[in-house]
């Protein structure tokens, strides 16, 4: 398969389509009923003030909208993030949370939750997003040597920095009540309930610009698939790029991290999905896991909140069960990564 | 500017010990130059110091007068390319892909490669008769095959010096006749310069003009084969008798194993072929 800037831009225009159709599908399921004939003309006449009043109106811009849009980022950061620490750590099964990076947001939000700080809003978001800081820089400071990062030394840096605030976790849990135990199993588990165009506002500069900024190391992530002595030998800075990939990489997932909790999945199976039909080219897989990511968890997301409805499931439980089949298929199907 | 690089006085440790010491030689354009030396003698290590990949604690290494740390991995590899033993992928990545990512060093960041270099990669493919495995996955091919796709990846990027570390360890004989001559005629018709780390003593010493012997780290001798390649120099480093006659094909220097045991059971009789 040739890979040229014209088939990049045609499977992502693809993509582009399956991701406004997904969101335009979410936007008419629910458990409010939506009339669509209605809903095509109040937006083809603009809005007025009396129509903005009305309750369709209200649950699609307030509710469903910002939720959804929330969706889209969050699975696009994810997908991108699993990609490169795929790459980084030269590892198929690495995923946005290898390091630590959902541990130490997650000590951070449920130290929130079990404080009483949860209800203004703010508190679980900034908290989170201080914890995931936290995490990516001791992380980054266990692993330097002299200058240099290993990146099996980040490995096993990431899993003992992850596995210490895992037990920070059960501490916490193991100490909280039980009305604050329902939040803090549901922000484990993934949440988008709480979206809001504020903490849009919040992810969207990070994942947006730490995406686009990925995406001009994709050549240079290509080289670094075949070792770091081979990427250095065909001109990649690989110590300057193996830097910024972890902190981008981590930036993007901590963002998304601490506005909906840890949602699984996503971040794994996404990438892997565009390797097996597409092939293994940075330049085409970071832009299509992006929007594919985003589609996925906009669906998945419907389906958390209707499928059970008026009852709502944690997206992440749907990733999972909804990815594992089709990524056993696709790795049944073609048995290489 | 022409190419000449020039290893002054290096020593290079990775921690604990000194690998290499007080190391200097210079290869100039159009030089074909075989590193030889015992195991753990330190020749690996040199290529990747005279590549940049690692760099010397003492002395320096200039690419045409330019210490190698103060240029850009770019320039370097738009200069020098290096084929190294076992490269294991862990994700797939297939052959005509790979050996495009040799491109990479003249294409501008975030540039998609463009008729020129398919034709490049196309021609670099069928040098090392590689061309049918353009589209299987490089993960799925034999030790030599990859071997094979490497050299074409280290081809296409269009060298002006090609480092080799141990081409030919997991190659047919016949193959590793042709890669040697591919090498050697590039050497000799378009001036590509070369240095090659070899165990093979006399693949090293019928394709390379000049010897570098290596030794516990530091340089034993160098000079033209003859010079370097004697019965005794082998004694001394090896500590084994060889038998060191003249390869009638190449008149260079040719080492024959000398074993105490087959040659007293041949002696004897027992090892002998029917008649």
């Amino acid at each position: 398969m040739t890979i040229t800037s014209k088939s990049v831009g045609l499977r992502c225009f693809l993509l582009l389509i399956l991701l406004v159709l997904s969101a335009l599908g979410a936007i008419y399921f629910g458990p409010a009923k939506i009339n669509l004939r209605e809903i095509v003309r109040i937006f083809q006449h603009g809005l007025t003030e009396t129509e903005i009043l009305k309750p369709q109106v209200v649950i699609i811009l307030s509710i469903r909208l910002p939720r959804i849009i929330l969706a889209g980022l969050i699975g696009a950061a994810l997908a991108v993030s699993g990609s490169i620490f795929q790459a980084l750590l030269r590892n198929p099964l690495a995923d946005p949370y290898i390091l630590g990076i959902s541990s130490g947001a997650a000590v951070g939000a449920i130290s929130v939750i079990v404080l009483g700080y949860a209800a203004s809003g703010w508190g679980i978001p900034l908290f989170s997003f201080a914890g995931a800081l936290f995490t990516i820089g001791l992380v980054f400071y266990v692993a330097k040597t002299r200058e240099r990062i290993n990146t099996n030394t980040l490995l096993l840096a990431g899993v003992i920095v992850n596995s210490f605030f895992s037990a920070v976790i059960m501490l916490l849990l193991s100490i909280s009540s039980m009305q604050d135990l329902h939040g803090i199993i549901y922000w484990l588990m993934g949440d988008l309930g709480q979206a809001d165009y504020n903490k849009l506002v919040i992810v969207l500069p990070y994942i947006l610009l730490g995406s686009g900024a990925l995406y001009l190391y994709a050549p240079k992530i290509n080289l670094l698939l075949l070792g770091e002595d081979e990427a250095m030998q065909l001109g990649v800075e690989v110590e300057r790029v193996k830097k910024i990939l972890y902190l981008l990489a981590s930036l993007v997932t901590g963002a998304a991290v601490s506005v909906c909790g840890i949602i699984g999945f996503v971040g794994l199976i996404i990438p892997h999905i565009v390797r097996l039909i597409w092939g293994n080219d940075y330049r085409l897989l970071l832009p299509a896991s992006f929007l594919l990511g985003g589609s996925f968890l906009i669906i998945a997301d419907t389906i958390a909140r209707t499928i059970i409805s008026p009852v709502e499931l944690p997206v992440g439980v749907v990733t999972a069960i909804c990815g594992t089949p089709f990524f056993i298929y696709l790795l049944r199907s073609r048995k290489v990564l | 500017m022409a190419l000449d690089l020039k290893a002054n006085n290096i020593s290079f440790s990775y921690g604990t010990h000194w690998v290499l010491q007080d190391i200097s030689f210079e290869v100039s354009a159009g030089d074909f130059l075989g590193i030889i030396g015992p195991n753990g003698s330190g020749k690996s290590t040199l290529i990747k110091l005279l590549d940049g990949v690692l760099t010397p604690q003492q002395g320096d290494i200039q690419l045409s007068g330019v210490k190698l740390t103060d240029l850009t991995r770019r320039e370097i590899a738009r200069r020098i390319a290096v084929v190294s033993p076992g490269l294991w992928l862990n994700f797939s990545v297939n052959v005509q892909q790979l050996v495009l990512m040799g491109r990479y060093p003249h294409l501008g960041n975030l540039r998609f490669e463009g008729k020129r270099d398919y034709r490049i990669a196309r021609e670099a493919m069928a040098l090392t008769d590689v061309s049918d495995l353009a589209h299987r996955y490089f993960h799925e091919l034999s030790g030599g095959e990859r071997q094979r796709v490497l050299l074409a990846k280290a081809l296409v990027q269009q060298p002006e010096l090609l480092l080799l570390d141990e081409p030919t360890v997991y190659l047919d004989i016949n193959h590793t006749v042709d890669f040697f001559d591919l090498i050697k005629k590039m050497n000799r018709e378009q001036g590509l310069t070369v240095v090659v780390v070899s165990h093979d003593i006399n693949l090293a010493a019928d394709y390379a003009d000049r010897i570098v012997l290596l030794n516990q780290g530091r340089i034993f001798r160098q000079g033209f084969p003859y010079e370097v390649i004697t019965a005794e120099h082998i004694h001394t480093i090896y500590g084994k008798k060889v038998l060191v006659d003249t390869n009638p094909t190449t008149s260079k220097p040719r080492v024959t194993l000398f074993s105490d045991l087959l040659s007293r059971l041949t002696k004897e009789g027992v090892n002998n072929q029917p008649a």
